[in-house]
């Protein structure tokens, strides 16, 4: 065949050449006898065509290669589903499509094959893409992750709603300010890229996107890096060139020559791009690539005063330094070039003024309206959103859960935690507490464990009364994470602020995550000292764990869903992970305190304490007020610890509360009313400070205004059994029995229950009836032990005990105070009665043996030395009827501390100390001192409430004085006579249907008829 | 004289002759990836770029002038296409074989690329039996020079260049049937 392949040929187009019916009689002559040229010849002709049909066949393959990208619509790309295609680039196409994660439009591109193909270049692709992502810059598009689809590389970026550059200038040259406010806005993205070494490159109109409002925005960066040559497979000086095809007109000469290109080379683009803005004109276009590459090479454009006259002369240079053909004698940073706008834009007002060109065609027409009307507001417009898109200390912000699309479960709930500590350590962001966000949403009718999608924390803002909320997401970029934080109005839905950083392993993305939080804070409106004071590294702030501060996170929600007992077991895994977690020790401390396990609560307590400089400031200055009003029991330092927390912190509601707790503690009601009130203030709906304004007030005597805090806290549909408890002892200080047995009522049933059987008992106690009170504090136990309570019941049983004392059965009450103690000996609140209750009932053994063990272990707690162990040991003097030795330690009980609510019993106090003073006093017969204590204690009904201390104080007060009708004499005896009296006649109708065998009653009445 | 430095082996000039020829590279890759269809926009500056890259990675060749330059680009164009074709017959057929069934399996796409390397086979084959008719079609249809720049550079009348491709093309017809593993190549069966 080859010998006659030239043959053949010019038999074909030979052929061709022949209209068809002379074909056949051609072929015969011309091939004879040569079937086999013949039949080569034919083939030809059957496969002939008169197009080109090879060239639009190879032309349809290349297009399918390069199209099979094309998505349809609908498709999902994760959690992302494709909706149309908006535009395209050199690097592939541009699609709308939906977060469906995150409920947000985003902007998809799908990268061009000659990018995804090789393996070099999509990993340096990935490294772009990162470095991109790392940008992080109000001016630079925001990359939120890059996945791969089947074949195809995407990357997700935010959807922008407005117009390129190139778009705006078709409508002609923008007015020079607005020029000017693009063109900072543009130096500003480059300052921030090139601080990170990231060059452009590729810097024209097209990547230049002005959203509505006129915020700018730099497009693909890294990307243009990506269309470089691979530098690792050319030899030779081109290697460190790294040539970078930018768009022909905006690349600077040394690009154009095929040089390094440096971060100067997107100053050259940049001038050549304010010059456009400025004239309406290209710098450098001729008609032909080759042309224009030599223009910018060798020419200068025309000065921009040929095109506007009115310019401040200042522009024409900065735009002429840009475009220096020498690199060196360009602006040698992005931010002297946005000073030198800046100041041009700042002065520019009072020496230049606007004159509008004349307008030059239909085209004006259009623009004049936009861009004057921009140019009009533009400058108010953005002091004022700069204004409202920060908060103030004032508002609150909630925070969404995390979406995660790493596929990694420990980032589920692990970075909100995380966020949380790192926004609490700021005195500015006020992060709405989970409480509240349960309460939020109990009022939307939704579970409590309901995810709280943007959508959902949006409501919540909402109804919470909050300015923003914050969602946080995590994606995967390669073998990095690209973290996402950003604020919104709930309100408007405005953007109020916005931060993203990648991490290069999971180990650090708390560091990232930290690192974007103190971004968010300062784009808020912190100040930068507090950003900086307060800027704990997260993951020393927190755990360095993930594992660790997953486990926490779960143990937080379980807490919240199921109880303390549930969430106890993460907490034990978080602290197992990570022994140095203090954040972890801290909640099992909380966990158990609510439990009632106060000696656990004390050892993670005092753990998270020492280890409390691996928290952030808040946490820090918590766990300290913390540990000293819980584990050491220093009110002094817990009141000051909770005090700088205020200070530090004046807008969260909580320290307010617990500086409230502690000054109750101390006995300082007033003060305590007035931080209750604070707290109240910033959080009005919650219902722990009614409950405690009702105590303090009832505490000061002032039960009007007790029952007006109640009817607040119902009033906004606040309800906790403190507030019922409360309402119980008015009425019972008020004698109206009706609202007594309504309150009764709303306990049948409840986990509470005890609670009021406990106060039943006492109310019977009060009057002397025993047996029934005996009954009740049973049916208290039984019921404490029901509702898992076993603390409470115990201390029910040591009420029960000292009652029993006082009452005078020290066989019942030794026996009861055992029972207790058996019960639950590890809380400091059973032990503390026991030890009084032991005393009382005689048994000066055992009351000492724990007085000693609780002196040992709370050496410095300021109840315990100032109240509780003075009236152990005293009482233990009267036993041994050393009465001065009793009064000596009673001494030094201070006087506020000595009405303290008492930390470790549940209802206010029975001020046991002051009836053993009273009576030590009249041991010692000293009967106005006795009469001044048991004063005390009848003039403290609303500390008091029920308790049998305040029955018998009328007897206390009865003996005193008539100790002092016998020591005294004349008038004041005869006084004394009759106070003493007074006081027996009171206590005996009180006790008028007492149980008859009460040994102190018996005594009551010996010594009435005695003294009549 | 750019040109020849980089035939010289000065691989700077590359750089430097980049600016003379970056609107021939760019017709070129326009040509394939600008078709007539509205809304085919995929930029041709990757494409460019791909090729500037391999020329670059290329030991410098010995050329004459701006046409020959033009054709050695052409067949680094042809390259670049079927690496790529070859690259995505393989994900094709690879990673996801087993999930393909036998109709998928004629789908078009997966055609797509293999037709783009039965063209390359063919050329190959053309090229052993005319390397003049392979060449043409190379700098033709992966190099869009035009029919006056082929004849100058293959040293023919411009007519003949015609003639020569339709010769090329109802072989390469052939060529392309006779290996029948597909379904006939025409225009008409093309998926556009």
């Amino acid at each position: 065949m080859m010998e006659n392949w030239e043959r053949i040929q010019s038999l074909f187009l030979e052929v061709l050449d022949l209209r068809p019916e002379q074909r056949a009689p051609f072929l015969d002559a011309a091939c004879a006898d040569d079937s086999e040229m013949r039949q080569e010849v034919e083939s030809l002709l059957a496969h002939d065509s008169d197009g080109e049909q090879i060239a639009e066949a190879i032309e349809g393959a290349t297009h399918s290669l390069f199209d099979s990208t094309a998505i349809e619509p609908g498709t999902k790309l994760g959690d992302y589903e494709v909706l149309r295609l908006i535009g395209s680039g050199g690097m592939g196409e541009v699609y709308r499509a939906e977060d469906l994660r995150l409920e947000r439009y985003v902007a998809i591109k799908v990268l061009s094959p000659f990018v995804t193909n090789d393996p070099d270049r999509l990993r340096r692709f990935e490294q772009e893409a990162r470095a991109a992502a790392a940008l992080n810059h109000p001016n630079i598009l925001a990359v939120y992750q890059m996945g791969v689809y089947q074949d195809t590389t995407y990357l997700v970026s935010e959807l922008l709603e407005g117009d390129n550059l190139r778009e705006l200038m078709k409508l002609g040259p923008l007015p020079w300010r607005t020029a000017v406010e693009y063109a900072v806005q543009i130096a500003h993205g480059l300052s921030a890229a090139h601080g990170k070494g990231i060059v452009h490159r590729d810097l024209k109109p097209e990547n230049l996107f002005v959203a509505k409002g006129g915020h700018l925005k730099i497009l693909d960066f890294g990307l243009a890096k990506l269309t470089s040559v691979d530098q690792a497979s050319v030899p030779g000086p081109l290697t460190e060139a790294g040539l970078v095809m930018g768009t022909v007109g905006y690349m600077s000469p040394e690009q154009v020559r095929g040089q390094i290109v440096d971060y100067r080379s997107d100053f050259f683009a940049f001038g050549a791009i304010l010059y456009e803005m400025l004239s309406g004109q290209r710098a450098f276009t001729r008609p032909t690539a080759a042309d224009t590459m030599s223009a910018i090479l060798n020419e200068d454009p025309p000065a921009i005063s040929q095109f506007l006259t009115m310019t401040p002369p200042g522009l024409q240079r900065v735009v002429r330094r840009c475009l220096e053909k020498n690199r060196d004698q360009r602006f040698q940073s992005a931010s002297d070039l946005a000073f030198a706008l800046e100041a041009l834009s700042d002065t520019g007002t009072s020496t230049v003024s606007e004159v509008p060109s004349a307008p030059r065609g239909p085209v004006w027409k259009v623009a004049i309206p936009l861009v004057a009307a921009a140019l009009l507001v533009g400058g108010a417009l953005n002091r004022r959103s700069s204004q409202n898109k920060r908060l103030t200390e004032k508002d609150t912000t909630v925070l969404a859960d995390f979406v995660n699309t790493t596929g990694d479960p420990v980032f589920d709930d692990a970075l909100k935690t995380a966020l949380t500590v790192s926004l609490r350590q700021s005195p500015f962001v006020n992060v709405l507490s989970d409480n509240k966000v349960v309460a939020t949403l109990r009022l939307m009718a939704r579970p409590t464990a309901t995810p709280l999608t943007p959508d959902v924390t949006r409501e919540i803002c909402q109804r919470a009364g909050s300015k923003a909320y914050i969602a946080g997401s995590i994606a995967p970029l390669g073998s990095h994470y690209v973290l996402g934080l950003k604020a919104m109005n709930c309100q408007s839905g405005d953007l109020l602020a916005e931060e993203q950083v990648t991490a290069p392993s999971k180990e650090k993305v708390l560091d990232a995550l930290g690192g974007a939080a103190s971004k968010l804070r300062s784009q808020l409106g912190e100040s930068l000292a507090t950003v900086q004071t307060f800027d704990v590294p997260l993951a020393e702030a927190t755990t360095s764990s993930l594992e660790a501060l997953k486990a926490h996170s779960l143990g937080v929600k379980t807490l919240g869903e199921k109880g303390a007992a549930d969430g106890l077991p993460y907490f034990q895994r978080a602290i197992e992970l990570d022994p140095n977690f203090a954040m972890g020790y801290s909640a099992l401390g909380d966990g158990y305190n609510s439990l009632g396990e106060v000696g656990r609560a004390s050892e993670y307590y005092t753990k998270a304490f020492e280890l409390r400089d691996h928290t952030g400031e808040r946490e820090k200055l918590a766990i300290t007020a913390n540990y000293y009003s819980s584990v050491t029991g220093e009110l002094d330092k817990a009141a000051r610890a909770y005090q700088g927390l205020i200070e530090r912190y004046p807008r969260d509601s909580r320290p307010y509360n617990e500086l409230a707790n502690v000054l109750t503690g101390q006995g300082q009601y007033e003060k305590a009313a007035d931080a209750y009130h604070q707290s109240l203030r910033l959080d009005p709906n919650s219902t722990a400070p009614y409950g405690n304004l009702g105590n303090t007030a009832m505490a000061m005597q002032h039960f009007d205004e007790a029952r007006q805090m109640i009817r607040e806290a119902h009033a906004r549909k606040l309800d906790d059994f403190i507030l019922h408890t409360q309402s119980y002892a008015l009425a019972f200080l008020t004698s109206d029995s009706v609202g007594m047995a309504d309150e009764q009522k709303w306990f049948a049933g409840r986990p509470e229950e005890n609670d009021m059987l406990s106060l039943a008992a006492d109310t019977e106690a009060y009057s002397g009836h025993l047996g029934k009170a005996r009954e009740l504090s049973r049916r208290a136990l039984d019921s404490s032990i029901r509702a898992d309570s076993k603390e409470t019941g115990a201390i029910w049983q040591e009420n029960a005990a000292l009652r029993e004392a006082a009452f005078g059965n020290l066989r019942e009450a030794k026996q009861v105070a055992a029972d207790g103690y058996r019960l639950f000996p590890t809380s400091q609140g059973v032990e503390v009665e026991a030890a009084l209750a032991y005393a009382m009932a005689g048994d000066t053994a055992r009351a000492e043996s724990l007085a000693q063990a609780l002196n040992k272990r709370s050496p410095v707690d300021t109840q315990m030395q100032l109240v509780w162990l003075p009236a152990v040991h005293a009482q233990e003097a009267l036993d041994q009827k050393h009465f001065a030795e009793a009064l000596d330690d009673l001494r030094v009980i201070a006087p506020s501390v000595e009405f303290g609510q008492m930390a470790f019993v549940d209802n206010l106090s029975c001020l046991y100390a002051t009836y053993i003073h009273g009576e030590a006093y009249l041991a010692a017969g000293q009967g106005a001192a006795a009469a001044a204590e048991f004063q005390k204690i009848l003039d403290h009904g609303g500390i008091v409430w029920n308790c049998w201390t305040g029955a018998l104080a009328h007897l206390g007060f009865a003996r005193a004085n008539a100790l002092q009708a016998r020591t005294s004499q004349g008038a004041d005896a005869d006084a004394a006579r009759v106070r003493s009296l007074a006081a027996y006649e009171g206590f005996l109708t009180l006790w008028k249907d007492a149980d008859p065998d009460l040994p102190i009653l018996k005594e009551a009445k010996a010594e009435c008829a005695k003294l009549r | 004289m750019l040109v020849h430095e980089y035939a010289q082996g000065d691989k700077d000039a590359l750089g430097r002759l980049l600016p003379l020829v970056y609107g021939e590279l760019r017709r070129i890759a326009q040509k394939h990836l600008w078709g007539e269809r509205p809304g085919h926009t995929l930029q041709p500056t990757a494409l460019v770029h791909e090729m500037y890259a391999k020329l670059a990675g290329q030991s410098a060749p010995d050329v004459r002038d701006r046409i020959h330059f033009l054709s050695i680009a052409a067949g680094v164009m042809r390259q670049i296409l079927i690496d790529h074709a070859r690259t995505k017959y393989a994900q094709k057929r690879g990673g996801r074989q087993e999930m393909l069934s036998l109709d998928e399996a004629q789908h078009a796409c997966l055609e797509k690329p293999a037709i783009m390397i039965r063209i390359d086979d063919a050329l190959n084959e053309l090229a052993r039996q005319d390397p003049p008719k392979a060449r043409l079609v190379e700098m033709r249809f992966f190099g869009g020079l035009t029919a006056e720049e082929s004849a100058q550079l293959l040293n023919i009348p411009v007519n003949s260049v015609r003639r020569e491709l339709r010769v090329a093309q109802a072989w390469l017809q052939r060529e392309l049937n006779q290996n029948s593993q597909g379904p006939k190549l025409s225009t008409g069966t093309l998926p556009s």
